[in-house]
């Protein structure tokens, strides 16, 4: 149900469970198995390899049922004495004998520990300013010893002693602070910060001893917990009488964030991290509860609110997450603000979850009966509540997903009609324009001393000037775009591509009829700086461009009176190029040749 | 009570719960004397069930965190959860439901078993803003209030009558008993008093009910 709005970031419940499938919750420090299983492993490795150290001393024939024989004897001899230390009520522990066993044990707890590293680059200001001073090296011994100490007495005391320890050690090293005379001059703030992070590291490091620690009832109070929650799934907000308003999306987002928030604390590893998660939940409750109270919501909704959420949440390990929390948390800084009160309540809530009865929950004891046994299931409980209000949660988030999408269609939409009214006015002006200065300027070209080349020839040294040809005069119209545009086109391209691949059968093509005439003129002005060009070829094409350039701002600024100095003075257009070297005469006279040449063949 | 102060400095941290029976005002009571506020649309809080107020008496600087508790009667039994490690209790009770004022002997009666003399208790009657439908009598409130070494004050929290001046003499009285066990820890060095460890004296005689200090309501800051 909740898979589809459980956090990232958690494993998932199969990976806490034992491999050996048993249904307990394993533990990465028992290789994945849970403790029981753990232990069976572990003998059943133990008596593996005793076998095999016994076996080698024995023919291999004969050795097979020798070490069926003793493997099942040192089995049994195995349970009987588990039997025996169960009688006494002993709870099976290492034995003390390895007391320098944990030097190594922290050795490898240090090691590839990527939450203790992250701990430390949380806190790396804080490193960093205290680092290479007495103050660096006091905490470094008080912390050590106090691990030490904790290693060392791991497998003697109980969990109870071991809290005593850690409470003690808070308050000395608090002291410590306050009195000795290495801190003094270290303001409140960092000493506070000191405290949290001597408490963040330690726990850190030794979590994994201390968590859920096999020689306590953790584990089977977290199975007796999880499985009274799961058959309490039935109960409703109306059952517990808490003000929620299931319908709406805000709070069901909210549920979620709240569940979440909780579901974390498994994954968080200092105790103050994990009393954060509880605080993030509860400010989400609370937020939760403004929407349905309209206002600030006091106990009396909060703490049922917290209880459906426990409920919906099932959290893991919940039981050995809040003894946890009670044994190692720093109490006299922690439990006395904000999240010791919403810790205070969490404690509540799961003590209510425990006794609950069906006086608790207004219902009648047969109900709640035919309901914890499963026989009957309410119509209306928040699972079936929830699953179509997923469905429609979902499709709330399809149409808002729509309604995006379709306010972005039409905005485009617009934008590409507008850009298309655009386009027809800028073609209606440009027609308009165009046709006013056509109306206004008839173009007439009344002398041309010069005649196209014929560029079609490969070798270019071998252009030659065509026989003059008188031009005449008459008027033309260009065909659709205005001149300065085309001749804008022809002039770059000239420039920009100088190589003898220049498209020319359309060239041809455009004045085959009416060569002689040279009557259009962009194809003589493009012929123009062509032939220009290529007899100055050692002249650099940027000085072409940069002339080109300078041209063209003029032409487009003073279109008419450019234009018209174009048909005035129609006959100087082909000494512009001549102007700009003298060696463009001889080349231009061979282009001509050519040209006469390629019209004979023509 | 055991880990009653933490005079960390020249300060106190408190902690004190409000019990008493669901829609007696407990809430109301905390936002009034913490924001000034009843029935307000600007109440700054998300939450009024968790309220912290600074005070300065007698040059000391006090910290109270005000714990509201959920009140209904199927929550009782969660009670030692909340008061737990608290240094002071408001009991409250509406004046014009008696049935109320029945749970708050049945508060007091529990928490002076389990917690013997180390949590200083007030009993408060809110809402006197409705006397005309009095059911709970002066007298009887009163003499239950001495006879448990309680305080005992007639509140209002919607007209403020009386909030300030209650949990000012119950700071009052939290201090001073704060210093009388900082002064036995001190003398006969008794380690371990932390947590649950609860240590019974008899100190009945404790209770001087109405300690009408000059400076009363003088030195308040928020």
């Amino acid at each position: 149900m909740y898979s589809t709005k459980t956090p990232t970031l958690r494993i998932d419940e199969a990976d806490l469970k034992c491999k050996n499938g048993c249904g307990f919750y394993g533990n990465a420090e028992w290789e994945g198995y849970c403790s029981k299983c753990y232990r069976e492993y572990l003998q059943k490795q133990r008596s593996q390899t005793e076998c095999n150290v016994y076996g080698q001393g024995y023919d291999l024939a004969s050795s097979n049922k020798n070490t069926i024989s003793a493997h099942q004897k040192y089995e049994e001899k195995k349970v009987q004495q588990e039997k025996k230390y169960k009688l006494l009520n002993i709870s099976f522990r290492k034995p003390v004998t390895k007391v320098q066993g944990y030097q190594e044990l922290l050795y490898e707890l240090t090691k590839d520990n990527p939450d203790l590293e992250k701990v430390k680059t949380d806190n790396r200001d804080l490193i960093a300013m205290i680092a290479k001073t007495p103050v660096e090296r006091d905490v470094r011994k008080c912390m050590h010893s106090f691990i030490i100490e904790i290693l060392q007495n791991k497998d003697v005391k109980r969990i109870e002693e071991l809290s005593e320890i850690t409470q003690n050690f808070y308050q000395v090293f608090a002291k410590r602070l306050e009195n000795s005379a290495k801190y003094a001059d270290i303001t409140p703030e960092i000493k506070e910060k000191l405290l949290d992070y001597v408490e963040r590291y330690a726990m850190t490091l030794l979590y994994r001893i201390l968590f859920c620690p096999p020689f306590t009832n953790d584990e089977e109070k977290d199975l007796a917990i999880q499985k009274r929650i799961r058959q309490l799934n039935w109960v409703s907000g109306k059952n517990l009488e808490c003000r929620i308003h299931e319908t709406s999306s805000e709070v069901r987002e909210l549920v979620y964030t709240s569940i979440t928030d909780l579901l974390n604390m498994d994954s968080a590893k200092a105790p103050q991290e994990k009393l954060s998660c509880v605080i993030y939940c509860c400010r989400n409750i609370f937020l939760m509860l403004q929407q349905s109270v309209g206002g600030p919501a006091s106990a009396d909704e909060f703490l049922p609110a917290l209880i459906f959420i426990v409920l919906k949440a099932n959290p893991a390990r919940l039981k050995s997450n809040i003894n946890f929390i009670t044994r190692f948390c720093n109490a006299s800084r922690l439990m006395t603000g904000e999240g010791g009160y919403y810790f205070t309540n969490l404690c509540c809530a799961v003590s209510f979850i425990e006794n609950l009865t069906a006086e608790s929950l207004n219902m009648d004891e047969k109900d709640f009966n035919a309901y914890m046994s499963g026989e009957r299931v309410p119509a209306n409980t928040w699972e079936s509540a929830l699953m179509i209000c997923e469905s429609l949660h979902l499709m709330c988030e399809d149409i808002t997903l729509l309604d995006e999408m379709k306010a972005k269609t039409t905005e485009i939409m617009t934008e590409a009609l507008n850009l298309k009214e655009k386009m027809l006015q800028f073609q209606e002006e440009m027609k308009s324009e165009v046709n006013m200065v056509l109306d206004k300027t008839p173009l007439l070209i009344t002398h041309s001393q010069r005649l196209p080349t014929n560029l079609d020839c490969e070798d270019i040294e071998s252009y030659q000037l065509p026989p003059p040809i008188i031009p005449q005069v008459c008027p033309t119209t260009i065909n659709n775009s205005t001149p300065q545009n085309d001749m804008r086109i022809s002039l770059i391209e000239d420039c920009i591509t100088p190589s003898p691949t220049f498209d020319f059968p359309s060239f041809i093509g455009d004045d085959s009829f009416d060569v002689s005439k040279a009557e259009d003129e962009t194809s003589l002005i493009s012929l123009d700086t062509q032939s220009d060009f290529d007899t100055q070829q050692d002249k650099s094409t940027n000085e072409l461009l940069v002339s080109t350039h300078l041209n063209l701002p003029c032409s487009t600024e003073s279109e008419q009176e450019d234009y018209h100095g174009f048909t005035v003075q129609g006959s100087n257009i082909p000494t512009i190029p001549c102007s700009t070297g003298d060696l463009s005469l001889n080349s231009t006279e061979m282009d001509c040749e050519n040209y006469t040449s390629y019209f004979h063949n023509t | 009570m055991a880990s009653s102060i933490n005079s960390t400095g020249n300060g106190y941290n408190f902690k004190v719960v409000l019990l008493g029976e669901g829609c007696v005002g407990k809430t109301s009571i905390a936002l009034r004397y913490v924001e000034n506020k009843f029935n307000d649309r600007h109440i700054s809080t998300l939450q009024a069930s968790f309220l912290n107020k600074k005070l300065t008496v007698h040059g000391k600087k006090v910290n109270l965190a005000i714990w509201d508790t959920a009140g209904q009667e199927k929550f009782h039994a969660l009670g030692p959860i909340y008061y737990r490690m608290s240094n002071g209790a408001i009991i409250v009770y509406d004046v014009t439901d008696y049935d109320t004022f029945q749970r708050v002997i049945n508060w007091v009666t529990e928490l002076r078993k389990m917690l013997g003399s180390g949590i200083c208790l007030a009993i408060a009657g809110n809402k006197v803003d409705l006397e005309k439908d009095r059911r709970v009598y002066t007298e009887e409130a009163e003499e239950f209030a001495n006879k448990t070494g309680a305080m005992h004050f007639h509140i209002s929290a919607k007209l403020n009558e009386n909030i300030e001046e209650m949990f000012f003499q119950l700071t009052l009285r939290m201090i001073e008993h704060a210093d009388l066990m900082e002064q036995k820890s001190t003398l006969s060095r008794t380690s371990s008093i932390r947590r649950n460890v609860v240590v019974v004296e008899d100190e009945a005689e404790e209770t001087e009910p109405t300690k009408s200090s000059c400076c009363s309501g003088s030195s308040h800051t928020s």
